[in-house]
């Protein structure tokens, strides 16, 4: 057990690593570069973009532009965002939460809603609900996140008016919980629509499978309850293949919040990483791109954890 | 006597198949395909993505100033945009890029991910190890983050987004691939292939891949799903095909201004991405 944590230690460090280094030869090989989007097209000239690339360090070479970055990390220190000028650190730092409320309450909802309609679908197979439900899962997958959002928008707020369309709070009710719960109501459901789908069709096709096995037979043949057998037999062991698709889909939630971010102006990572991409703000997307790295390092190896721990029969190699 | 195997042709049983397959005119063998709704509205996207410039000439860039976000009238079935364009024509002509894009995307995912696993599955050993570490290492990057991070320094257009879509995409499909090729490597008829002295690529490709066709079909319509979604993503989010040029995800961009006033311009892009999406998805199901 220890050497398989010392094991996956240095693979997540390694990884991050090669992380960091591409994104950092990626962002530096840009051509043009932020300056022309930091002086707009009035106000450019080749020597303010000389000057300002000169003020970023811009115009060293790419090892040693390496190097001081790197150092600079190491004490906490990931440069100035060039468009909010503010360490990028702050700008991200401010925006973690709320991704990470939206990602996490999307996340609880999609796992009990897949989880609960995807076994309620196998346990029943066959019938019109079993129907209904897959039907509506594919449905959710085939609809692209950011219209699902669109289209909620369109019935709650424009049409039917009982929800708001955009932003955290409203101005003025900062301080208000039940504000923010409102808000997220909207976000958090086309955040979880996909990520759902996903699950309810892969649970239903897991207790499928389970619910063929010999020993749940031989449970019924003994006159367990359908209840028990489903709860103690056929539960525990479809939940292994499913607790790793439901840890898995933590890192696709964090590429749907791009997407539901950008649509319901939720201020978080999402968000931010979409108008940094447009303002090539390099700083900031190297910090985004550290933290991100390290949520789907992070819950990758958390699932492989559980993964293993709910099987004994792996070993944890 | 050892190397007569690889030099006359052996007959084959799917030979027989293949051959009365291809028998009878073009029509015939139409008319042998099982035509469901699904294929026929594929077929019919396909056709639009193809013909659209023959169909609708420049329609789909023409502004007519006097006619900004009107409502679906005789004129325009699906009224104008923001900058009185005929929503309908660049309805079809977006059909082009978003399908285009996703047919390239796709194609790519699937040739390398095939040319991996398959490499992975049937050499095994450290082959096997590296391609797999490999492929793990590179499903730690969800695809949108990469995709977008490259935007912000290259341009990104049509031939861009295939490549990105591709090598973002491909990871999938070669653990599948290597999963079918290894429990069908140990099988009895590979055995005699290498027993009669095969080599190894031609084992592959002309033994393995063919049993392996209906997982990797399927595979091929859920990458192509995965791409034409990922197309419409990035188009959205401004930074994949960018206007006058449409396509199914950008014409959602404007779109977002005039939810109140025009919500049409919403419904039409997103309901033709999930018809089509729906479509290739019960496709996939109907060949299982």
């Amino acid at each position: 057990m220890l050497a398989f944590a010392v094991r996956r230690t240095g693979q997540i460090a390694l990884t991050l690593l090669l992380l960091l280094l591409g994104t950092f030869a990626v962002l530096r090989a840009a051509p043009g570069g932020p300056a022309p989007v930091l002086l707009g097209a009035d106000y450019w000239s080749p020597e303010r973009e000389a000057a300002i690339n000169e003020s970023l360090g811009l115009d060293r070479p790419l090892p040693v532009q390496l190097v001081l970055w790197g150092r600079a990390v190491l004490v906490g220190d990931f440069g100035y965002s060039y468009f909010h000028r503010r360490p990028a650190a702050d700008v991200v730092a401010e925006r973690i939460a709320p991704t990470l409320v939206l990602g996490l309450v999307a996340w609880v909802l999609s796992l009990v809603v897949g989880v609960g309609l995807g076994m309620l679908a196998a346990h029943r197979q066959g019938s019109l609900l079993d129907r209904a439900i897959s039907a509506c899962g594919v449905l959710a997958l085939s609809t692209p996140t950011f219209w699902l959002g669109i289209v909620l928008i369109v019935v709650f707020a424009a049409w039917l008016n009982v929800l708001p369309s955009a932003g955290l709070v409203t101005i003025g009710n900062e301080d208000s919980l039940a504000d923010k719960a409102w808000h997220l109501i909207l976000p958090a459901l086309t955040l979880a629509a996909a990520n759902g789908a996903t699950l309810v069709l892969y649970t239903r096709a897991a207790t499928l499978e389970v619910l063929g096995a010999d020993f749940v037979r031989t449970a019924h043949a003994k006159g367990l309850g359908r209840r028990i057998v489903a709860l103690r037999h056929v539960l525990r062991n479809a939940a292994i293949p499913i607790a790793t698709v439901a840890g898995l889909s933590l890192a696709h939630l964090l590429e749907g919040s791009l997407v539901v971010e950008t649509v319901f102006a939720w201020p978080g990572i999402g968000h931010l990483t979409v108008s940094s991409v447009a303002r090539r703000d390099f700083p900031v997307l190297m910090v985004i791109a550290l933290v991100v790295g390290c949520i789907v390092v992070a819950t990758t190896f958390l699932t492989d954890v559980v993964y293993r721990w709910l099987d004994p029969r792996l070993g944890y190699e | 006597m050892a190397g007569a195997a690889s030099e006359t042709p052996t007959a084959h049983p799917s030979d027989n198949m293949r051959a009365r397959a291809r028998a009878g005119s073009p029509v015939a063998r139409l008319r042998r395909i099982s035509w469901s709704p699904a294929l026929l509205l594929l077929g019919l996207v396909f056709l639009v993505a193809l013909f659209a410039p023959l169909l609708l000439g420049d329609r789909a860039f023409r502004v007519d100033l006097n006619a900004m976000l009107e409502p679906p009238s005789a004129a325009y079935p699906l009224g104008t945009d923001e900058n009185g364009r005929d929503v309908l024509a660049r309805l079809l002509w977006g059909a082009r890029a978003t399908i285009g894009i996703g047919l390239g995307g796709a194609a790519l995912a699937v040739v390398i991910g095939v040319a991996l696993g398959a490499a992975a599955g049937y050499c095994g050993g450290w082959i096997d190890g590296t391609a797999m570490r490999v492929v793990d290492f590179a499903l730690a990057f969800p695809s949108l983050f990469v995709i977008l991070l490259f935007s912000a320094v290259f341009n990104t257009g049509v031939p861009q987004l295939i490549v990105l879509i591709g090598l973002t995409g491909w990871m999938t499909v070669a653990r599948l691939t290597r999963g079918v090729v290894r429990s069908l490597a140990t099988s009895p008829f590979v055995e005699s292939a290498q027993a009669i002295g095969a080599s190894d690529v031609r084992i592959a490709v002309r033994h393995v891949l063919p049993n392996a066709t209906s997982v990797l079909l399927i595979a091929s319509l859920s990458q192509l799903n995965r791409a034409i979604l990922t197309e419409a993503t990035i188009s959205f989010l401004g930074m994949g095909v960018k206007p006058p040029e449409p396509t199914w995800g950008n014409l959602l961009i404007g779109a977002q201004d005039y939810l109140w006033s025009a919500p049409w311009l919403a419904v039409v892009p997103g309901v033709a991405i999930t018809a089509t999406l729906l479509a290739i998805f019960t496709l996939g199901d109907h060949r299982r």
